[in-house]
């Protein structure tokens, strides 16, 4: 990394570049785009783009091999961040930045130093919560240490929505968060407990692209739930709610000739499927349903990003809410060095995905033995030879020979060899054997 | 020729579709058996180097699997076999296969095969153990050579294609790179261009709309399915317990679709004929008579010998040349004999029709349609690990046809024109790895990547909505062209190929260096752009090298503004 900025700074400010396909020397950049090279994946705010961002120009570097500092890794921690990733339904793996400056704020709220303070990951389980900050059914820390960048975190329950803080508690229980994450959701591990059936008919759509029509026509209608789906405001008949109704080509009896697809949906299901799961639903949940109240504050700490200028006064209730709470609310669990017993945990797992088919090579000692033949021999360069009846190629120089696998067993190898006249024709039959013990 | 006889062929399967419309058979099929063949590799092609060792996962996937396909599809075309298949072809394998330099590589390593495949004719003309082992291997070498230069004139996708518009296969679409969806679908961006890149590559490849969408590892998590949907996609798979776990819960198990809120039918998989496939114990490929996979003359052979043939370094690699079987559990092999096997994969064709054909029999007694049993497997498998395996597909689709009348081949669309309406379900999150969700592409092995494939994908996002205008006009050339790159290299960086090797471990240096040379130079373009200035030379050189959907202006996938007109 070191290596590489130094380059890119070493760049003379004399710049060759290519205009309308010539080259031209320009002696300043002068349309070059001043923005600052921001030190982290954090998209900011994208409102401001100072310039027509287009002026880009080519640069006639210092010429840079191609393999020169090509599996160095960019850093990126100039910014704090958290990411959850789900694992399984009871593992969330979390990776984080901590950035110098965050650190020095907290110090700064602290009285300059960092004494009696230790670095945590607190995790909030937001399970079918719009999560504000401080509604979590239940909340746990884990201690992580200064220096460590990841963690792979246990759960209790499986089908849970989860979303993490980076930050740092004092000892008289108060927290100063540095970043929060991204919500997740964890898998299910077992079936589900909802038997209600829903029945969708598609046929209308034949060769239609409207399946996203849902998506299109829930945010269309003024009112999500009530307006898309009139089937279900006028009542849904129970025979098809259960949904064995059809005749024999599968279609529902009474199949409607209306052209508009028919969802029988109850609201339950809707916002059973809307509340849970992954962030992608969440973002849509968010942005479709409270855009106004949620969205600002929330889809901007969302996915992990720290919280920008707007939203820094809730921000700042939400900590002085935590002040208050301190450790005594919420469930508290330390879980050490779960990532060491993960880790030795994966040691006896074996095999990839789908159980591919590698039949285990556990081959500790062996030895084999093969025996080949070598035949060898010259004659005139313009003869022709042959063994048994098929012919022998002979090199430019006459030479020849001939290489052969040799079982157990006796092999006969009668060579002729004739002369390019037809007028000699000698003989050579030479016999080989082999057999062999294995004891 | 051929041209006649493609015509002769799609008028009498016309003829016959038309007919199994409007006649309803006497005797009624019970359900449907879905096979499912997903066909991938990770793009690797290397220019800079001749000789380029993960470039021979290409060329023997070529030998041993796609060319017995297109083997094995012809021929029962040519026989008046009716079957239907479902495939994927990603599009990093798809590109591979038409790209002119690999095109051009797998000249070269096929006949230098079949120079290899001469030498052991008359090497082994005194073993009769073995002399028809090489017999057989030349005459599938030179029958690859024909098929891939005269038949198909280097271009393998045109024969899928063909088999796809005659209405034997259907073509699934799939990932960009195969980018695994439950992890990535964390920066939604980056889900959402994987699904867009891929669909859009498959309409340029295919010359039609993807109706089948296969996510890599059958990686689901809810709302990938809105992905697909914007995309115009009609149905994909998943595993099992993705259906089985659903919320609500399904009414048939995983004989049945589910409709997902979006409206995209989501396929279980069969776990009991998966595993009768896959697994190297239980299932067929471990059978004492098939091929053994791990005796290679690449690695027995007197050295100089066959050294011409192995890496030019001079470290031995397998050559395709096998001899023996399986023979037991034992490191004891004996020869292989191709009528044995042969038998074999007649017999474990039967077998698994019959089970099949009890299976149908149980779910039907318990449904109001026809079930549906949807039998996925990597394509690689099949010729590669499984010698027999495109045989095995030749004497079940054969068997099927000829042989019974409880079940009957279909694909996911046949079957969704048949049964329009189906339960409304969320499927569970869930993948096809090892124990059924994201462990095997998470952990200690690999786990470092995603903090960089994140970061990346968040970046690339930033450059789009930057260069909005510039992307939308096209004014700069060369800015244009830097951002289509970064793109590009996003996209190989995100392969899950990568962190599955890793996992598994072999070949475990070169995934690393895969993902961190994309990421580098993904943020080298990142760091130019941001500063206002690209290094041209550079840049050319990396095009060349990643040149993945070079046709395809990949930086628009990323942009909020521009996403929907893409």
């Amino acid at each position: 990394m070191a290596g590489k900025k130094i380059k890119l700074k070493k760049r003379a400010p004399i710049e060759r570049i290519y205009k309308n396909g010539r080259e031209a020397i320009v002696k300043n950049m002068k349309r070059k785009v001043k923005i600052k090279p921001l030190p982290s994946a954090v998209s900011k705010p994208l409102t401001a783009a100072p310039e027509p961002s287009c002026a880009i120009q080519d640069r006639k570097s210092v010429p840079r091999p191609m393999t020169l500092n090509e599996y160095e890794l960019p850093s990126y921690d100039a910014v704090s961040r958290i990411t959850l990733i789900p694992k399984d339904p009871l593992w969330i793996y979390a990776y984080w930045e901590i950035a110098d400056s965050s650190i020095e704020d907290v110090k700064r709220q602290l009285g300059g130093n960092l004494d009696g303070t230790r670095f945590v990951v607190r995790m909030y389980d937001v399970t079918c919560k719009d999560f504000n900050g401080f509604n979590a059914n239940h909340w746990f820390d884990i201690e992580v240490g200064r220096h460590s960048n990841n963690w792979y975190i246990n759960l209790w329950n499986d089908n849970a929505s989860y979303c993490g803080e980076i930050g740092i508690v004092h000892n008289s229980g108060r927290f100063f968060p540095m970043a929060r994450s991204n919500f997740v959701h964890t898998p299910a591990s077992g079936s589900s407990n909802r038997f209600e059936e829903i029945w969708m008919d598609l046929s209308q759509e034949e060769g239609g692209g409207e399946v996203t029509s849902m998506m299109a026509e829930k945010a269309a209608g003024p009112e999500p739930l009530g307006g898309v789906y009139p089937e279900r405001s006028r009542g849904t008949p129970d025979k098809l709610r259960r949904g064995v109704q059809y005749d024999t080509a599968g279609r529902f009896s009474y199949s409607s000739v209306s052209k508009r697809r028919k969802i029988y949906l109850t609201e339950a299901d809707l916002r059973a499927y809307y509340s849970k799961f992954s962030p992608l639903l969440r973002e849509i949940m968010f942005s479709r349903i409270s855009r106004k109240k949620l969205y600002k504050y929330l889809y901007s700490d969302m996915s992990g990003k720290e919280s920008g200028k707007e939203s820094g006064k809730e921000w700042k209730d939400i900590v002085y809410f935590r002040r208050l709470a301190g450790a005594n609310y919420g469930r508290k669990v330390m879980i050490g060095a779960s990532e060491f017993t993960y880790l030795g945990g994966s040691e006896n797992i074996m095999g990839g995905a789908s159980e591919s088919v590698q039949p285990e090579k556990k081959r500790k000692f062996f030895f084999e033995i093969g025996t080949e033949l070598i035949v060898y021999g010259r004659t005139e360069p313009d003869a022709e030879v042959k063994l048994g009846d098929k012919k022998v190629n002979l090199r430019p120089d006459g030479t020849f020979s001939m290489r052969f696998s040799l079982p157990d067993g006796k092999i006969e190898l009668p060579f002729t060899a004739t002369s390019n006249d037809k007028i000699e024709t000698r003989k050579i039959e030479t016999t080989v054997k082999r057999s062999t013990v294995s004891k | 020729m051929a041209g006649s006889r493609e015509l002769l062929d799609s008028v009498y399967i016309y003829s016959l579709h038309d007919r199994s419309k409007n006649i309803e058979p006497l005797i009624m099929h019970k359900g449907y058996l879905c096979l499912v063949l997903h066909a991938h590799l990770p793009f690797v092609r290397h220019p800079e180097e001749e000789n380029f060792l993960e470039e021979n996962w290409l060329y023997e996937a070529i030998t041993e699997t796609y060319i017995p396909f297109i083997q094995v599809f012809e021929k029962l075309i040519e026989d008046r076999v009716i079957f239907r298949i479902t495939m994927s072809l990603t599009p990093t394998l798809a590109s591979m296969l038409q790209d002119e330099l690999l095109q051009n590589r797998y000249i070269r390593h096929i006949n230098k095969l079949i120079e290899l495949a001469e030498k052991e004719v008359q090497r082994t003309g005194y073993d009769p153990k073995f002399h028809s082992l090489a017999l057989m291997y030349y005459r599938r070498f030179v029958e690859a050579r024909d098929i891939f230069v005269d038949k198909y004139k280097k271009d393998l996708v045109a024969a899928f294609k063909k088999f796809q518009d005659l209405g034997y296969v259907e073509i699934l679409a799939s990932c960009a790179t195969h980018g695994f969806m439950p992890i990535l679908s964390v920066n939604p961006s980056d889900a959402q261009a994987q699904v867009k890149v891929g669909v859009d590559h498959y309409k340029k490849t295919f010359g039609r709309d993807p109706v089948g969408f296969w996510l890599p590892e059958c990686g689901y998590t809810p709302g990938v399915d809105n992905f697909l949907a914007e995309a115009g996609i009609k149905y994909f798979f998943v595993d099992s317990h993705g259906i089985i776990n659903a919320d609500p819960a399904p009414r048939y198990n995983v004989y049945a679709p589910l409709y997902c809120p979006s409206g995209v039918a989501a396929f279980g998989r069969d776990s009991e004929s998966s595993k009768q496939v896959w697994s190297s114990k239980e299932g067929y490929p471990g059978d004492p008579d098939y091929r053994e996979y791990y005796r290679d003359i690449g690695h027995e052979l007197e050295y100089e010998y066959i050294k011409p043939y192995i890496h030019p370094i001079g470290f031995r690699i397998n050559t395709g040349l096998k001899y023996w079987r399986i023979t037991g559990n034992t490191d004891h092999k004996e020869p292989y004999v191709p009528e044995w096997a042969k038998e074999k994969a007649a017999t474990h064709a039967g077998n698994f029709m019959f089970n099949r054909e009890k299976q149908v029999e149980h779910a039907a007694y318990h449904m109001d349609r026809k079930p549906i049993i949807v039998s996925p497997y990597d394509a690689e498998l099949f010729g590669h690990w499984w010698f027999e395996g495109p045989m095995w597909i030749d004497f079940l689709i054969r068997k099927i046809t000829y042989d019974q009348k409880t079940i009957k081949l279909a694909t996911p669309s046949d079957y969704l024109k048949e049964y329009p309406v189906n339960q409304l379900s969320v499927p569970s999150i869930s993948t096809w790895g090892y124990k059924g969700y994201n462990e095997v592409w998470l952990e200690g092995s690999n786990d470092w990547i995603y903090r960089h494939l994140y970061a990346a994908g968040e970046r690339m996002k930033e450059l789009a909505e930057k260069f909005s205008d510039c992307i939308e006009k096209g004014v700069n050339d060369l800015a244009m062209r830097a951002l289509n790159q970064a793109a590009r290299e996003l996209l190989l960086a995100q392969a899950s190929d990568w962190p599955f090797i890793m996992k598994t471990g072999t070949m475990v240096e070169y995934a690393q260096k895969r993902v961190k040379l994309h990421i580098n130079r993904f943020t080298h373009i990142y760091k130019d752009m941001l500063s206002g200035s690209v290094d041209k030379e550079w840049l050319e050189v990396v095009e060349s090298r990643d040149n993945i959907f070079s046709d395809m202006d990949c930086a628009r996938y990323y942009s909020s503004r521009l996403r929907l007109h893409v």
